[in-house]
């Protein structure tokens, strides 16, 4: 790590460790209650306790087992998002005629909230997996389908114009110049796609299923644990931002792709 | 020594070639566009008529808006006249094809390839075999200058290297004719004149038919055999000058007395129409208030 990198991280951590110091103040002083803000010590044990084990807690030892269900609902959901969503968005944003048929309706029903569709995701699928995977679905797919939809009809048609003048076919065209054109969109698509996915994914698990993370969320405050709250809130944030990076690290590194 | 001809040619036989037929013909091209606000549509070309024979190298010059750009977008086939036709080898175009190769005016190269790889997208789509189109790229970027910069992608480049590539990456295709749209126009003077000395080397050695578009009067005059200078809006052949200065050319023809001469008097035309084009322009705006 450079300095200069060493320096705009110790610029960027001022903020949290302030947070964290007024946060162990306020509850070291006693002035809330521990069931409603417990302390920084607390949520660090508990969080300690829920990966590690080593006391009598249900949860206690369990952060694998929650977390490879989550995750097995988030890969399910975001790729069925991105199946979907790639290729509807490469036609659609190539063909504008087929597109003014399918357009609008997309358009339209991107207007109805996603979380308007669990209680038909429950009559549908039922309480599990199943309806989590939908939501997540739906969630992921939006963002991916409108960033390639984009990517693919704003191609500065400068490079069109030079790829046909090359010698380019009406089909080559599309491997050579549109879609490595459209990748930056559609990566930025798949980022933010995925980045819904573990929205949804905690809003699918508070239908009550038995494992993930969201589900022990929802369990942590039946069972009024307000550290595990809090240290979860943190764990699927950070989970978020690991898979994140991880997406980034296999396009540009693996696929060697370029991203402006 | 300069040979003005009429400014209207309707056989297509282009005066002092006589007998030999034109490469490219404009015959009685209109163009109009329809501006997005509505309204009635904007006419860039007005029964433009011009003959461009094989090995000529025309340069198009004129105001702003004149439809220089036009004329070159319709021989690349990008676009289509409203009436009229433009014909390559006496037939009509279709679309854009590998036999017109086209220089843009800046930021056409794929920036997700290398330079090599740009370079070698034509042959790559024309299914030339791998061997061949390397030792082509080669042979065409050592003439450029750029065969140490083969692997470096065009934001790693200098706006002249850029145009550089895009010029090689034209010419690899062997077409017979090169269209370029204002190539040099964003460079800085300098830049400029090693640029247009290249170009003319590499012409004055293979004497493809060039189409070249600009709006220096001084640029025009050095590289070309032929100026064409264009009215304002909507766009007529105004002028047509042979250009029969020495070849082979360098940057001493600047001083060269006939040369003076000539750019002055293209100057002046070109002034004159500038300033017609802004009258029409602000006579446009005070009518749009009116309405």
């Amino acid at each position: 790590m450079t300095f200069d990198r060493l320096v705009a991280f110790g610029k960027a951590a001022c903020l949290p460790v302030a947070i964290v110091a007024v946060w162990a103040l306020v509850t070291g002083m006693g002035a809330v209650p521990a069931y409603v803000l417990p302390s920084p010590r607390a949520v660090l044990a508990t969080l300690i306790d829920f990966f590690f084990g080593g006391s009598t807690q249900a949860y206690s030892g369990k952060f694998l087992a929650h977390f490879l269900q989550s995750l097995y609902r988030v890969a399910g959901g975001f790729a069925c998002g991105t199946i979907l969503g790639i290729p509807l968005g490469i036609v659609l944003g190539y063909n504008r005629r087929i597109g003014a048929f399918i357009e609008p309706t997309i358009e339209l029903s991107r207007s109805i909230p996603g979380i308007c569709w669990l209680p038909l995701a429950l009559v549908w699928f039922g309480i599990g997996t199943g309806t989590s995977v939908f939501l997540i679905a739906l969630g992921s797919f939006y963002s991916i389908f409108l960033s390639t939809l984009g990517g693919v009809r704003y191609v500065n048609p400068v490079l069109l114009r030079a790829g046909r003048s090359l010698g380019a076919t009406e089909s080559s065209l599309l491997y050579t110049v549109i879609l490595p054109a459209a990748f930056p969109s559609i990566l930025s698509g798949l980022r933010l796609g995925l980045s819904y996915s573990w929205i949804y994914m905690v809003l699918g698990e508070f239908t009550g299923v038995n494992y993930g993370l969201g589900a022990l969320l929802l369990q942590s405050r039946d069972t009024m644990d307000t550290p595990l709250i809090i240290g979860l809130m943190g764990v699927i944030g950070g989970l978020g931002v690991i898979s994140d990076r991880l997406m980034l690290l296999f396009m540009t590194k693996i696929l060697g792709m370029d991203v402006r | 020594m300069t040979d003005t001809v009429a400014a209207t040619t309707s056989a297509a036989i282009v005066p002092g070639v006589r007998g030999q037929p034109a490469k490219i013909s404009f015959r009685g091209i209109t163009k109009e566009f329809v501006s997005q606000a509505g309204g009635r549509p904007i006419k860039a070309l007005d029964g433009l008529s011009l003959d461009i024979a094989e090995k000529d190298f025309v340069c198009l010059i004129g105001p702003s808006g004149c439809g220089k750009s036009t004329l070159l977008n319709l021989v690349g086939g990008f676009e289509r006249a409203t009436s009229g036709e433009v014909l390559l080898d006496g037939a009509g175009i279709a679309g854009p094809g590998p036999d017109r190769g086209v220089v843009f005016q800046e930021g056409a190269l794929f920036p997700w390839l290398n330079v090599l790889n740009n370079v070698c997208y034509g042959p790559k789509r024309l299914g030339v075999p791998r061997e061949r189109y390397l030792a082509d790229a080669h042979a065409i970027l050592d003439e450029v200058g750029l065969l140490s910069f083969a692997q470096h992608l065009p934001a790693e480049l200098s706006g002249g290297m850029r145009q550089r590539v895009a010029i090689a990456r034209a010419l690899i295709n062997r077409p017979p004719v090169l269209l370029m749209d204002e190539p040099f126009g964003a460079l800085d003077p300098q830049t400029r004149v090693l640029m247009q000395e290249m170009l003319l080397r590499i012409w004055e050695h293979d004497n493809r038919t060039v189409l070249f578009i600009t709006h220096d009067v001084e640029e025009a005059l050095f590289l070309g055999t032929r100026v064409v200078v264009m009215s304002s809006r909507p766009g007529r052949v105004l002028k047509d000058v042979r250009a029969d200065l020495p070849r082979p050319r360098d940057f001493s023809v600047l001083r060269n007395p006939e040369f003076v001469e000539m750019k002055a008097e293209l100057f002046a035309l070109v002034r004159e129409q500038t300033i017609a084009a802004a009258a029409d322009s602000s006579s446009r705006a005070s009518g749009a208030r009116a309405r």
